[in-house]
């Protein structure tokens, strides 16, 4: 069972658990305001069976035939190249065969991995990682915002839903009560988690806290945290993000009180790539390790449009390929006790046209790739059916087989609790003939569980 | 009453999905005309500015008509003061020699000298010299723009200014020639036609190197079937003019688009329209020698293209193929869902996120926008419309500030001091060595308020930062927002210094710890806030005292009866009231 606030907050001071207690309802207090090293001692001791979801958004468009290829086909081998231009091509050279273990897929050509995805490939042959390729959006818009607000807030075509998927779900299953059940490792919170005002955003755990002058802020007199409590128990813009800021400033307080250290050290022997992807997984296997409930995450990973000069080989896309590899590589083998609960997905807003543009990159598309890694994924294998670069959406770009809600609701039925899909996906209806929808692909599950979708 | 937690917890979609888009702050009694001025049209009041307001003659309606006709003729605004201060700034720049001896080392603090530099100078830049040479450009315009916000005169200029950065928005951050090239793009582009005509100002940012390399157009050439490089043409369509409100994606008979009202022009765009246009745009290029525009016709495709209904003929402009991107411009700044989009837009900025609550005003303004489509000062027409309308003066609480606009608003409000930076400091109090590695504050204030999100030139993608509260009312926004007035004064996060509030002295005070509250709730607000924030505050400043007498040291913990816990104490109620949230409405 993992920590929650109200389990926490008896466990510390009674100044701290005053001020973290505006939103907590009724609660006892521990009498003694020694008591920070009583839960310094009982953190670890526990061990959530919860899920962990974690979304890593490929903001820009990732090119998926570059990164999932089907390299030998006749057609990508014409398109991505041009004769008549003095840039490199964009044919994948050196790919990582893989197999798709999937008669369903119906490949019409070999598919690899882009060489700089080897530490994917290697989570692939272990059987954690799952691909899903030609998938997407059920809606025409090569528009990067349009798109990502369909998908975020989950309503294909309708970008004025006031609320996220994650926010739906979350509003579905009631929230944890624990200290951290959602972040967004970042600044801002996505559109996914849109209205969900619980979401806790931050950069960092270590930096999380209240700077003010030392006299009024410190272990002896938290003066101003209890008035900043009194300011934000009202309504109005910032009450509800102040209210949640509060408690998380006030735990983290304590538990630097207690003497732990926030600044993070990875497990021996792991090492993430340099940049922000790395330091947003980096403050997500920090808040696992300390046991404080996470149960959905958001990760932004941007980059990806690459309209100019792309790299396929050896250039700005390689590097992009090999720092997400490397980057979701290392998060994963950070957390070896917690691998079970891990449900990483891994998407984009759109696949990029088939055919290279004038200047050495790709313009936007339609079908793209997804990428599922965890523990109890049925790895090892590519979902979805393939296809061809015959038949191509628009005349010019990847179709989309398999609806990236199916993706998603498999995992909120299969892995987060959350059967009601037709709740988080207004409009979802069952896949069928010339249609996309939900159907189960079995990427983390082996038998049909019951779901909720709109006939 | 606002959505709590639980009440949305147990909403359906159909109720959330009701409320309007921006769920910005309750509705608030309306704060005097001049506190809605200067907080919505100014980055915030100086002590005097409301004051200044109330005393112009007239009643409300020409006191703010006065005020706006000013404004909008900036440069009939004295701004010595400003000037002074960009005149007396200095970034200090660092760097090793380079191992090759190209250049020497340099650690200087050194004045703003690249704001009025020309494009061929610029690009000089780019590809030479150390790499904070290379971001010196973007570097001077940030502090330019930080000391504009602080001290111009010509507030509202600022705020459009702002406005303009953001809708047609370029990354520094992205590449060098972005970083180099920025101040020509500020100072003869953005500044230049702010408040001038859009037609003319849409050319001129496609023209610019900042977006010809941010979008890529530089290297938008026709060659072949898959043709050149739609980047630009894209946002060109989705966010420079029409929005995704008026994208109606693929047709394949285009005699379907549905129309205006005269039944021939499209109502909006295809992405058909986008990929010829982005094919009237090839050849649009930069010259590689001196940074500047220049239309290269041997990698212009020439052909038929067929953009918002119009068929355009290389054949038809043969003297001068750069015209048919011109001729798209023409149909662009002149349609109707182009101005709507972008006075939307405006009002969004100006007056409230919920624009579906905006009567008239925006039908007046397009009317406007299309009358005076060839006026040299037809955007300066079309704010005056949106400034002078009841909508403006009626609403208030609306829009939550972004950090930029409440840091600026406190620094204003405080009389703060922005930083000159230094070459270096002494390693300590007891050692007087010079340390170079000091002395760079503007560095570390932009290293800590970077974590806001709201980082002026660097926003990603094109879409510029932002403009609804539903996205700056994180719990990461607002705990930056508590911390910056104390970080902001360290010396290693910025260096501010605010005589205002540190040069108070206990002993020479007469004044009760409720009437010191009180004045800086007028100094800060302008306004009275809700009775419960105002007596939080008074009870900490107070601590344990009387709050009607004057304020006292404690006599044990934390004060041990001296002058220096009761100022850290007074420092933090200022903070206080700087975090309550009413402080963060617009």
């Amino acid at each position: 069972m993992t920590i929650s606030r109200r389990q926490f907050v008896a466990g510390c001071s009674t100044a701290i658990a005053a001020m973290a207690g505006g939103r907590l309802g009724q609660m006892v207090f521990a009498a003694d305001p020694q008591a920070e090293g009583t839960y310094h001692n009982y953190l670890p001791t526990m061990q959530s069976p919860e899920q962990i979801f974690i979304m890593v958004f490929l903001r820009g468009g990732c090119d998926a035939l570059s990164l999932l290829s089907p390299y030998d086909d006749p057609v990508y081998t014409q398109k991505r190249v041009n004769p008549q231009s003095s840039w490199d091509s964009l044919v994948l050279k050196s790919p990582i065969r893989i197999d798709p273990n999937n008669p369903d897929f119906n490949p019409t050509s070999s598919f690899g991995l882009h060489p700089s995805a080897a530490p994917l490939h290697e989570l692939y042959k272990a059987g954690k990682m799952a691909f899903v390729h030609a998938t997407g959006l059920n809606d025409d818009t090569r528009s990067h915002f349009d798109a990502m607000d369909y998908i975020e807030r989950g309503t294909p075509g309708n970008k004025l839903t006031n609320s996220g998927w994650l926010a739906r779900h979350i509003a579905a299953i009631g929230e944890s009560s624990a200290l951290l059940p959602t972040v967004s490792a970042g600044s801002a919170v996505p559109a996914s988690l849109l209205s969900f005002n619980d979401t806790v955003a931050m950069n960092d755990l270590n930096s999380y806290g209240l700077n003010a002058p030392w006299a009024y802020h410190n272990k002896d007199n938290q003066s101003m945290l209890a008035t900043l409590n009194t300011l934000y128990g009202s309504e109005g813009a910032f009450g509800e993000a102040g209210r949640r800021a509060l408690e998380v400033v006030n735990t983290i307080q304590s538990l630097k009180n207690g003497g732990t250290k926030l600044d993070y050290t990875p497990d021996a022997g792991i090492t993430y790539p340099n940049g922000g992807l790395s330091g947003s997984l980096k403050t997500l296997a920090q808040i696992i390790k300390l046991n404080l409930g996470l149960r959905i995450a958001t990760v932004d990973f941007g980059g990806w449009d690459t309209h100019d000069n792309q790299g396929t080989n050896g250039g700005y896309f390689s590097g992009q390929v090999d720092t997400l590899s490397r980057a979701l590589h290392a998060f994963y083998n950070d957390l070896p006790s917690h691998r079970d609960r891990l449900n990483i997905v891994v998407m984009s807003e759109f696949g990029r046209r088939l055919g290279m543009n004038g200047g050495g990159g790709t313009d936007h598309g339609h079908g793209g790739m997804m990428m599922v890694l965890g523990g109890k994924v049925n790895g090892g294998k590519i979902y979805g059916r393939w296809p061809g670069l015959l038949d191509l959406d628009q005349n010019q770009d990847l179709r989309i087989t398999t609806d990236y809600r199916a993706v998603l609701g498999e995992m909120l039925a299969y892995r987060m609790g959350n059967t009601k899909l037709n709740t988080v996906f207004p409009g979802l209806k069952a896949a069928s003939a010339g249609e996309l929808g939900y159907q189960r692909l079995g990427i983390v599950s082996n038998s049909d569980i019951a779901v909720s979708l709109d006939t | 009453m606002a959505t709590t937690r639980r009440s949305f917890l147990t909403r359906t979609i159909a109720e959330t999905a009701a409320q309007p888009i921006a769920a910005a702050a309750v509705t608030a009694a309306l704060p005097p005309l001049a506190v809605i001025v200067y907080n919505r049209l100014a980055y915030g009041p100086r002590p005097n500015d409301i004051a200044a307001f109330n005393s112009r003659p007239g009643d409300d309606i020409a006191k703010l008509t006065a005020w706006v006709d000013e404004q909008l003729n900036p440069a009939s605004i004295v701004d010595a003061e400003c000037d002074a201060r960009l005149a007396a700034a200095r970034i200090k720049i660092r760097y090793d020699a380079d191992m090759n001896n190209k250049y020497p080392a340099v650690n200087e603090a050194r004045p703003l000298q690249l704001l009025n530099s020309n494009a061929a100078d610029l690009w000089q830049r780019v590809s030479n010299g150390a790499w904070p040479e290379r971001m010196r450009g973007f570097e001077e315009v940030r502090v330019a723009t930080w000391l504009r916000a602080r001290h111009s005169e010509r507030q509202l200029y600022e705020l459009l200014v702002d406005f303009w950065h953001n809708h047609f928005n370029v990354n520094a951050g992205a590449e060098a020639m972005i970083a180099s090239m920025l101040p020509v793009y500020d100072r003869a582009v953005i500044r230049t036609h702010a408040l001038g005509n859009f037609r003319v100002f849409l050319e001129e940012v496609a023209k610019s190197t900042v977006m010809m390399y941010y979008l890529d157009n530089y290297n938008n050439v026709a060659s072949g079937g898959e043709g050149g490089n739609e980047n630009y043409a894209r946002e060109l369509f989705e966010l420079h003019t029409f929005s995704t409100d008026n994208y109606f994606k693929f047709y394949d008979d285009r005699t379907q688009i549905p129309k205006l009202p005269d039944g021939v022009t499209p109502a909006g765009y295809i992405d058909g329209d986008v990929y010829e246009a982005a094919s009237c745009l090839t050849g649009w290029t930069i010259n590689k020698t001196n940074g500047n525009f220049v239309f290269d016709p041997n990698t212009h495709y020439n052909g038929t293209k067929e953009v918002l209904g119009r068929i355009i003929r290389t054949s038809d402009v043969k003297d001068n193929p750069q015209r048919e991107a011109q001729i798209v411009y023409d149909m662009l700044a002149n349609h109707p869902g182009v101005a709507r989009n972008i006075i939307g837009k405006l009002c969004r900025r100006l007056i409230s996120d919920d624009i579906s609550a905006m009567g008239d005003l925006i039908d007046e303004a397009v009317a406007v926008w299309i009358a005076q489509k060839d006026a040299p000062d037809q955007l300066r027409q079309v704010v005056r419309v949106i400034l002078l309308s009841a909508e403006f003066r009626a609403t208030w609480g609306k829009k939550v500030k972004r950090p930029f606009e409440a840091v600026m608003s406190y620094l204003r409000a405080t009389n703060a001091e922005l930083p000159i930076d230094v070459a270096s400091l002494p390693k300590s109090n007891t050692n007087p060595t010079p340390d170079p590695n000091k002395g760079g504050f503007w560095d570390g204030l932009f290293w800590t308020y970077g974590p806001t999100g709201h980082r002026l030139f660097e926003w990603p993608t094109p879409t510029g930062h932002p403009d609804l509260a539903t996205y700056w009312t994180s719990t990461n926004s607002t705990l930056r927002r508590w911390n910056l007035p104390y970080l902001l004064t360290q010396e290693w996060s910025g260096n501010v210094k605010m005589p205002d509030i540190t040069d108070w002295n206990p002993d020479a005070e007469t004044r009760t710890v409720t009437q010191i509250v009180d004045a800086w709730i007028e100094r800060l607000f302008g306004y009275a806030i809700p009775d419960a924030s105002r007596q939080a505050i008074i009870t900490f400043f107070a601590a344990g005292s009387s709050p009607i007498e004057r304020p006292k040291p404690t006599a044990k913990a934390p004060d041990w009866n001296n002058n220096d816990g009761l100022k850290q104490r007074y420092i933090s109620m200022i903070q206080l009231l700087v975090a309550t949230p009413g402080y963060h409405n617009r």
